[in-house]
C-alpha cells in the first residue's frame, strides 16, 4: 500500500470512529434540522429567514463540534489517537470529515419543508447556508480545547464567522443581481476562514498536552 | 544510544505534576518508576510516550525529540494506557484501526493481534486487548501506565527486543511489591 493511501485510511479510521461515537446524535440534529426549517419557513422578510437558517446551522456545527471533541476523550478506539505517528494537520482533517458531513446533512434537511411544498430545491440558499456552517465548524472544533471562557468566545466568533459569510454572500448577491455570484462568495468566504481554521486547529491539536481522563 | 533519556523533564499546569525526573533507558532494558500520585504516574508515562511535551528539561526517544519530531518518537514508541474505556471493542475492528493510525498492512496486524490475545490468555480482556494494541507495530519502546502485575508480566514476556518502561502510582506500588519485586529508577 502506499504512503498516501495509508494515510488516507488513518483519515478514514478516524472520521469511522467518530461516526461510530456519534451517529445517534446527528441521526437527531438532522432530525431536528427538518422541524427547525419548516419553523424557520414561517419567519419572514426572506432575508430574516435565510440569516435564521444560518444560525441555527451555525449552532448545529457547534454542538457537533463540541460532541466530536467529547468522544475523541471518551471513545476507546479514539483513546489510542495521541499516541498515534500522526500529524496535528492530518488528525485535524480526519476530526472534521464526521462533523462537516453531517452539518451538510442538516443544512440540506432544513429545506424539506420548501421541497415538499414547493416543489424545488432551493439551492442557493442551502449552499450559502451549508458555506456558512462550514466556516463555523473548524472554528467551533477548536472548542474542547480551550478553557471554559476561551472555548465561548470561540462559539461566537464560529458564528459571526457564519453570519460574515452568509451576509457577504447576500450583498454580492444583491449588487450583482445574481443567485450564483452570491453562492460563490459565499463558498470563498467558507474556504477562506475554513482552511485557516482548520490549520490552526491542527496546531492546536499538536501542542495540545491531555491530561489523563481519571484526573 | 539510550531508547529513552529524560534530564530533569517536568510537567506543570497550574501546579507541578511530575517533579523534576532524570531516567536514561538503553535498548532492550526495563525500568519501572514509583511517582508519589496517579496522576503524576500517568503524566509520567505520557511524557516518556511523546504523548505530551514537557514543560521544562529535556526528553530524547530514540534520539528524537518530541516537541520537534513527534511523529517519529510516535513509531517507536507502544503506549497502554490505563484501562479507561468504558466498553470493549470489537478485536478485529480495534487491530484494523491502530493498524490505519500506524500505517500498518491492517491484516498483518489483525493476525498479530491475535496471536497477542492468545498469548496474553490469563489477562483481563480489556488489558489485553490494550496490550496487544499497543504492540501491533513492533515498537522500540513499550511504556506502561500504572499496569498490573500481570500485564506488567504480559509485556515483559512479549515485547521481546523492545525496551520496558512502567510507571505506577502509590497504591499500585503496595499491589506490586506483595506481586513482584520492581527495579526502582533513580529520581
Amino acid at each position: 500500500m502506499s504512503t498516501r493511501a495509508m494515510r488516507s485510511a488513518a483519515t478514514f479510521a478516524i472520521a469511522a470512529s467518530r461516526a461510530r461515537a456519534l451517529w445517534r446524535l446527528a441521526i437527531l440534529l438532522i432530525a431536528g434540522s427538518a422541524l427547525a426549517g419548516a419553523a424557520i419557513q414561517l419567519i419572514d422578510p426572506a432575508t430574516s429567514r435565510i440569516a435564521a437558517n444560518v444560525l441555527f446551522t451555525a449552532l448545529v456545527a457547534i454542538t457537533l463540534a463540541y460532541a466530536n471533541g467529547d468522544a475523541a476523550r471518551t471513545d476507546p478506539f479514539a483513546a489510542v489517537e495521541e499516541a498515534a505517528p500522526l500529524f496535528g494537520r492530518q488528525r485535524a482533517r480526519a476530526n472534521a470529515v464526521f462533523p462537516a458531513a453531517v452539518v451538510v446533512g442538516c443544512a440540506a434537511a432544513q429545506y424539506i419543508w420548501p421541497i415538499s411544498h414547493a416543489s424545488t430545491f432551493p439551492w442557493e440558499a442551502f449552499v450559502v447556508n451549508a458555506a456558512a456552517a462550514l466556516t463555523a465548524l473548524p472554528i467551533a472544533l477548536s472548542v474542547p480545547l480551550r478553557s471554559r471562557r476561551n472555548g465561548v468566545l470561540y462559539a461566537i466568533f464560529a458564528l459571526a464567522a457564519a453570519l460574515l459569510c452568509a451576509s457577504f454572500g447576500g450583498a454580492v448577491g444583491n449588487s450583482t443581481q445574481s443567485d450564483l455570484a452570491a453562492v460563490l462568495a459565499s463558498i470563498g468566504v467558507a474556504i477562506m476562514i475554513g482552511v485557516l481554521a482548520l490549520r490552526q486547529y491542527g496546531e492546536a491539536l499538536a501542542r495540545y498536552d491531555p491530561l489523563p481522563r481519571s484526573t | 544510544m539510550p531508547i529513552l533519556d529524560m534530564r530533569s523533564a517536568t510537567f506543570a499546569r497550574d501546579q507541578i505534576i511530575v517533579p523534576p525526573v532524570n531516567i536514561t533507558l538503553d535498548a532492550g532494558k526495563q525500568s519501572d518508576i514509583v511517582c508519589e500520585t496517579d496522576l503524576s504516574a500517568s503524566v509520567l508515562a505520557r511524557l516518556a510516550a511523546g504523548v505530551i511535551k514537557c514543560t521544562t528539561g529535556t526528553i530524547f526517544i530514540g534520539n528524537f525529540d518530541p516537541k520537534i519530531q513527534p511523529v517519529q518518537v510516535k513509531r517507536l514508541v507502544g503506549f497502554m494506557p490505563r484501562d479507561q474505556a468504558r466498553a470493549l471493542p470489537d478485536p478485529d475492528a480495534y487491530f484494523s484501526y491502530r493498524a490505519a493510525l500506524w500505517e500498518v498492512d491492517k491484516r498483518q496486524a489483525i493476525a498479530r493481534g491475535k496471536r497477542l490475545l492468545r498469548r496474553f490468555d490469563g489477562l483481563p480482556a480489556q488489558e489485553a486487548l490494550l496490550l496487544a494494541g499497543a504492540l501491533l507495530h513492533r515498537p522500540h519502546l513499550l511504556v506502561l501506565d500504572r499496569p498490573t502485575s500481570l500485564a506488567r508480566s504480559a509485556a515483559e514476556d512479549a515485547s521481546g527486543e523492545a525496551a520496558l518502561f512502567a510507571a505506577y502510582g502509590p497504591a499500585d506500588r503496595a499491589v506490586q511489591i506483595a506481586t513482584a519485586p520492581l527495579e526502582m529508577a533513580v529520581r
